[in-house]
């Protein structure tokens, strides 16, 4: 409970007639003292005991327009309040979402209810509570205050801006099977049917397929496809060259929708999922690999707030690291425009978990991949501006029995292209091309392409049309 | 703002507070004359214009003014009893309830009557106002601590 000035005021008037009483030597002041400190106590126990009861009626309905938005969108908010049967005092209920202005409802004395409707914005993906809420119970004489927490909150879950066109496959033709299925290469006692065949001596007697029996006439077993746990460690890259192309038709954004679909592929099939953000300067992030609904929701997040990162120690400024974070923080308690636009992204700036001087890629797969289960698979996520640091990170992740699955974007899929430089931008592709399958050649090495459809629909096009006219 | 420290009522829902401040004036006129009189006006005066708890503060310096420093048992009690009549009079003014009506009775009767027993036993005045003073200032520690436990440790 906290008292107010007002009531400073009071308890000083209070104390003057006291004093005054003393010094006058007339006792008449202390029973005046008397009754107006007896007025303020009573007050004091009306407003502990009206607070109570005011908390157990209150209840708080926060009600967002959509719990699932996409970053940059706006949700309205509906903060409704209701004391029923209304008491004598006022209650004040904030919300404080994060990125927005706090949502306060104000229910006056002997209200029973009151709303608010607020738009709220989300420039950052990732997945929020709107647990961050105080109650303020005020008597009507304004004397004292009580401030409460107040859980339940709902979670609103911001989507990062997906490309819509997103291709994934081979030398243009898109990939048929979905990220993350994989056969164990051998056959099994598991869920889908694979072939039928004679019985043997030592086949289980519940393993025979009595209508294969009936009508080849004589009795056969139907295989299924065994199951395996696979062990899958992600390495996503987030390095500078992850940020070519448009706001939210990045390389890196392409890519996390391929990434993201691995860890819906994990959920589903139980497989168990690791992760290793790599940043200019190192490892920016790591899970191992585990496959509780935790490890894979903590992956998931990360991916959805993931976004390239410049390296700390590019550039010529001599500016270190405690004076741009002195900086930032500066700006993120800045109001104006200017520090508002920027807030945002400062709040969600990342630190380095292990920072290596070279190579964070092919580090990264030394440190963290190659620890992982020899039967595992490795899944890097990059593009093929660094060639031939690509090149040792994929011989080394596939050391040792690893499967290696890359899935790279090509620059020049997003680089901006005018009309004429689209059969430059075609060689450019063919030669990207030929990088690829130099990777896929690789033993237990697949290679995919990931970027925009539309793009490379009309890089190939033209390149058709070039071979046609030199035929 | 609140009823209470600054008037928004009407004269006609403040009826109980308007007999204490007639009482003020009738007792202060019959005790002490024109001089007695006169401090239940400028009470009611002041209560037009400025919070109820500063009406009384002010009272209370114009009875002790021209009651003198010896008031005798049943001028204090009188004149006392008269500004307990204000505060409890607003209370039940501005109260819905029986709860708001019996707390203030109960308290600032109770705090009036410790009070009065203080200055009429104790010989020392000053002691008087240290027990009135400190006795206040427990209860309202006491009220504290208690919102403080079960508050904080019943948050939802």
């Amino acid at each position: 409970m906290e008292v107010t000035q007002r009531c400073g005021r009071i308890v000083a008037v209070c104390g003057t007639l006291t004093l005054w009483a003393v010094i006058a030597a007339n006792p008449l002041f202390v029973v005046g003292a008397g009754l107006l400190a007896g007025w303020l106590l009573s007050r004091q126990i009306l407003f502990v005991y009206r607070a109570s009861v005011s908390r157990d009626r209150l209840t708080v309905d926060m009600l967002p327009g959509r719990t699932h938005v996409t970053a940059g969108e706006t949700t309205p908010l509906t903060l409704a309040v209701d004391v029923a049967p209304p008491v004598l005092l006022s209650t004040s209920v904030t919300v404080a979402p994060p990125y927005n202005d706090a949502v306060t409802v104000e229910l006056r004395s002997a209200e029973s209810s009151a709303s608010s409707v607020e738009s709220l914005s989300w420039p950052v993906a990732g997945r929020y509570s709107l647990d961050d809420v105080t109650v303020t119970f005020r008597d009507r004489a304004g004397l004292f205050e009580q401030s409460l927490g107040w859980d339940g909150g709902p979670s609103i879950h911001v989507e990062p801006r997906a490309p819509r066109d997103v291709h994934v496959g081979e030398g243009g033709d898109a990939l048929v099977s979905g990220f993350g299925e994989h056969d164990a290469g051998r056959l099994g006692s598991g869920l889908e049917p694979a072939e039928v065949r004679k019985y043997v001596p030592g086949d289980a007697f519940r393993r025979i397929d009595w209508k294969a029996t009936a009508r080849l006439n004589e009795p056969h077993v139907r295989e299924f496809e065994a199951e395996t746990d696979r062990e899958t460690i992600l390495m996503f890259d987030q390095r500078r060259s992850m940020a070519t192309g448009e706001e939210g038709q990045q390389k890196l954004d392409y890519v996390r929708q391929v990434a993201l679909a691995f860890v819906d592929s994990a959920s589903e099939l139980n497989d168990p999922l690791g992760y290793c953000a790599i940043g200019s300067d190192g490892v920016l992030g790591i899970h191992r690999p585990g496959m509780s609904a935790e490890i894979l929701g903590s992956i998931r997040e990360e991916l959805i707030r993931a976004s390239p990162m410049a390296s700390a120690t590019a550039g010529a400024s001599a500016t270190d690291l405690t004076t741009v974070r002195e900086r930032s923080d500066l700006l993120a308690e800045d109001p104006s425009a200017f520090g508002g636009v920027l807030a945002p992204y400062l709040r969600t700036r990342q630190s380095y978990v292990e920072t290596f001087e070279e190579d964070p890629l092919f580090q990264a797969i030394q440190t963290y991949a190659m620890g992982s289960s020899a039967i595992g698979w490795t899944v890097i996520f990059t593009d093929d501006t660094d060639r031939a640091e690509l090149r040792e990170a994929v011989r080394l992740a596939s050391r040792g029995g690893r499967y290696v699955v890359v899935f790279l974007t090509p620059t020049v899929l997003f680089e901006p292209v005018s009309v004429t430089d689209v059969e430059a931008a075609y060689e450019r592709y063919v030669d990207f091309e030929e990088f690829r399958r130099e990777l896929a050649a690789y033993d237990r090495v697949d290679a995919y392409e990931v970027g925009p459809g539309d793009r490379l629909s009309s890089v190939l096009t033209a390149g058709q049309s070039r071979r046609r006219g030199q035929a | 703002m609140s009823t209470s420290l600054v008037r928004n009522r009407s004269l006609r829902d403040s009826g109980l507070t308007l007999l204490g401040f007639g009482l003020v004036t009738i007792t202060g006129g019959s005790l002490y004359g024109l001089g007695g009189s006169v401090v239940g006006i400028v009470a009611l005066g002041s209560w037009l214009a400025l919070p109820l708890v500063y009406a009384v503060g002010i009272a209370q310096v114009g009875i002790a003014v021209v009651a003198g420093p010896e008031p005798g048992l049943g001028g204090t009690l009188l004149l006392e009893g008269s500004l307990l009549a204000v505060l409890v009079g607003d209370s039940v003014d501005e109260r819905t309830d029986w709860v708001d009506v019996v707390v203030g009775i109960g308290v600032i009767g109770g705090a009036g009557a410790l009070a009065f027993l203080a200055v009429s036993v104790v010989d020392a005045l000053w002691q008087a106002a240290l027990l009135v003073a400190g006795t206040v200032l427990f209860l309202s520690h006491r009220v504290h601590r208690f919102s403080v436990v079960h508050f904080e440790n019943n948050e939802q």
